[in-house]
C-alpha cells in the first residue's frame, strides 16, 4: 500500500506532536505503516514546509530518532512561559567536556580525560544528571560506558543535528587515530 | 627574559601549560615548552590546590617540559625514541586540549544566544489518550454510580480511637525558669521545695535535671549531708 507523501507528513506532524518525546523512524514508519524511506522523505517535507511558512516548529534528529521541538527564534518567549534555561551555571570546565562529547561522541570518559588531563567523572556525572549528555555501553567492551550528545543538547544549540556545529568535520577527527590508520605497522 | 605570570586557577596540567605558553603569546612548539618550563615548575611548586592525586600528572608533564629545556640547553643531547614518542604526545594533547578549549568558548555563545529549542516536556511520561468517537466504551450512569458505590465501600471506616489523656509535661526550659525565680527570692531552698507537691515522676526527674543544668551553668550550688537526705539548693553567685 503507497501513500500520498502528502498524507505521510501530516501524519507523521500529529504522532510527532502526540508523542512528544524523541520516536526512532523505525517506530514512526511501523506506526503509520510506510517505509523508513518515507519517513525520511516525510521530514524533509516537513522541514522544508516549517521553513517555508516560517513555522515556530523544527525537527530535530539524533542516531534515526527524530523530535519536534520550537524554533530557535521563538525560544524566548516558550521559556517564558516553561521554565528557566539549561544553560544555567555551565561552568567553562563543564563546557570543555560537553564540547568533547558534542564534537567526539560517542567517546569514552578516558578519552575525554587524556585529552583536558584532569579527572571529569564529577562533570561528567553532572551533564547526565541533567541530561545534556547520554551514556551507552561500548558496542566492543560492554565494561566501558561511551558518552555522548543527548537530544536535549541539540534544543540547547538550538541545531537541527549535531553536525551544524561550527567546523564540526575539524574537530570530529581525531588527527592522531587516522595517521594511525593511514600508516598501519608494515612488518615483514 | 623571564617573565612572571600569576594564574589564579588552573585546571590540570595541561591547562596551566597552555596558559603559560598562551600568555607569552606563542604557539605550542619545542621551543615554546622549554621557555615555560621554569614558570611551570614555579606553578606546581607554589600551588596549594593541588591535591595529591592530581599532582602526578603535573609531575609526568613537569618532567617532560624538563627534558625539553635540558635539549634546548644542551644542543648534543639525543632523545630516545622513547622520548621523543613523549615529546609528541605532549606536544599532540596539548594542541588537542586547546581545540577543544577554543570550541567550549563558541559553543558557550551559541548557548547563550539563547536559540534553545523546547518540547513538551511537561507531558514526559503522560501518554495522551485519545478516544475515537465511535469506540467510546459503552458505560452506562448505572455502571458509574455502582463504580463510585465501589469507591466508597474501599473507603475504610473512620474507627474511634481509644481515648486517653494527654497530660502536659512540663519542659525543661519552664522548670529551669521557675528555679531560678524560686532562687532569686529565697537565695536558697530545699530540692522538696522545687517539687512542691508534685507526685508526678515526670516532674520530678524534670525538675532534678533543671537543678544539674544550672549547677553546670553555675548558677546554683547543691549540697546533700547523707545519703537520702534533703539537697539543699544554693545560689550560685556569692
Amino acid at each position: 500500500m503507497s501513500m500520498e507523501i502528502e498524507d505521510v507528513k501530516k501524519y507523521m506532524e500529529s504522532v510527532l506532536l502526540a508523542y512528544g518525546e524523541a520516536i526512532s523512524i523505525r517506530k514512526l514508519a511501523q506506526v503509520i505503516g510506510v517505509s523508513q524511506n518515507e519517513i525520511r522523505q516525510g521530514i524533509e517535507y516537513l522541514r522544508g514546509e516549517y521553513l517555508d511558512r516560517k513555522s515556530g516548529f523544527a525537527i530535530i534528529e539524533k542516531d534515526d530518532e527524530i523530535q519536534l521541538v520550537t524554533h530557535p527564534d521563538c525560544a524566548i518567549f516558550v521559556r517564558k512561559s516553561v521554565r528557566g534555561d539549561m544553560s544555567q551555571s555551565l561552568t567553562s570546565a563543564a563546557l570543555e567536556v560537553l564540547s568533547i562529547v558534542a564534537y567526539r561522541g560517542p567517546v569514552a570518559r578516558a578519552e575525554i580525560e587524556a585529552i583536558r588531563g584532569v579527572n571529569c567523572s564529577f562533570i561528567l556525572r553532572n551533564l547526565l544528571v541533567r541530561g545534556l549528555v547520554e551514556r551507552i555501553e561500548s558496542t566492543e567492551d560492554s565494561r566501558l560506558f561511551l558518552y555522548k550528545s543527548s537530544c536535549a543538547l541539540l534544543r540547547l544549540f538550538g541545531m537541527s543535528t549535531i553536525e551544524q556545529l561550527p567546523e564540526y568535520e575539524f574537530l570530529r577527527k581525531d588527527t592522531r587515530i587516522e595517521n594511525a590508520t593511514q600508516h598501519p605497522f608494515k612488518e615483514n | 627574559m623571564m617573565y612572571n605570570i600569576k594564574l589564579d586557577h588552573f585546571e590540570g596540567p595541561l591547562d596551566l601549560l597552555l596558559r603559560l605558553i598562551e600568555e607569552q603569546q606563542m604557539d605550542i612548539t619545542r621551543v615554546s615548552l622549554s621557555r615555560v618550563a621554569d614558570q611551570y615548575l614555579q606553578h606546581i611548586e607554589s600551588n596549594r590546590d593541588i591535591t595529591l592525586e592530581q599532582l602526578s600528572g603535573f609531575l609526568v608533564v613537569a618532567t617532560r617540559l624538563i627534558l625539553l629545556k635540558s635539549k634546548a640547553l644542551l644542543p648534543v643531547l639525543d632523545l630516545t625514541d622513547e622520548e621523543e614518542e613523549e615529546i609528541e604526545d605532549l606536544e599532540w594533547r596539548l594542541a588537542e586540549y586547546k581545540k577543544f578549549k577554543e570550541s567550549a568558548k563558541v559553543l558557550k555563545s551559541i548557548i547563550e544566544s539563547g536559540s534553545e529549542m523546547f518540547v513538551r516536556e511537561a507531558y514526559f511520561g503522560v501518554r495522551d489518550i485519545v478516544w475515537e468517537k465511535e469506540n467510546l466504551p459503552n458505560i452506562s450512569v448505572q455502571d458509574i454510580q455502582n463504580a463510585f458505590a465501589r469507591v466508597l465501600q474501599s473507603i475504610p471506616d473512620p474507627k474511634k480511637l481509644k481515648e486517653k489523656i494527654i497530660r502536659r509535661v512540663l519542659s525543661l526550659e519552664d522548670k529551669i525558669f521557675q528555679i531560678q525565680v524560686i532562687i532569686s527570692e529565697r537565695t536558697q531552698c530545699v530540692f522538696s521545695d522545687i517539687i512542691a507537691e508534685k507526685k508526678d515522676k515526670t516532674e520530678i526527674i524534670v525538675a532534678f535535671l533543671a537543678v544539674l543544668e544550672l549547677v553546670k551553668r553555675r548558677i546554683l550550688c547543691v549540697e546533700q549531708k547523707t545519703l537520702w537526705s534533703e539537697i539543699r539548693v544554693i545560689s550560685g553567685e556569692r
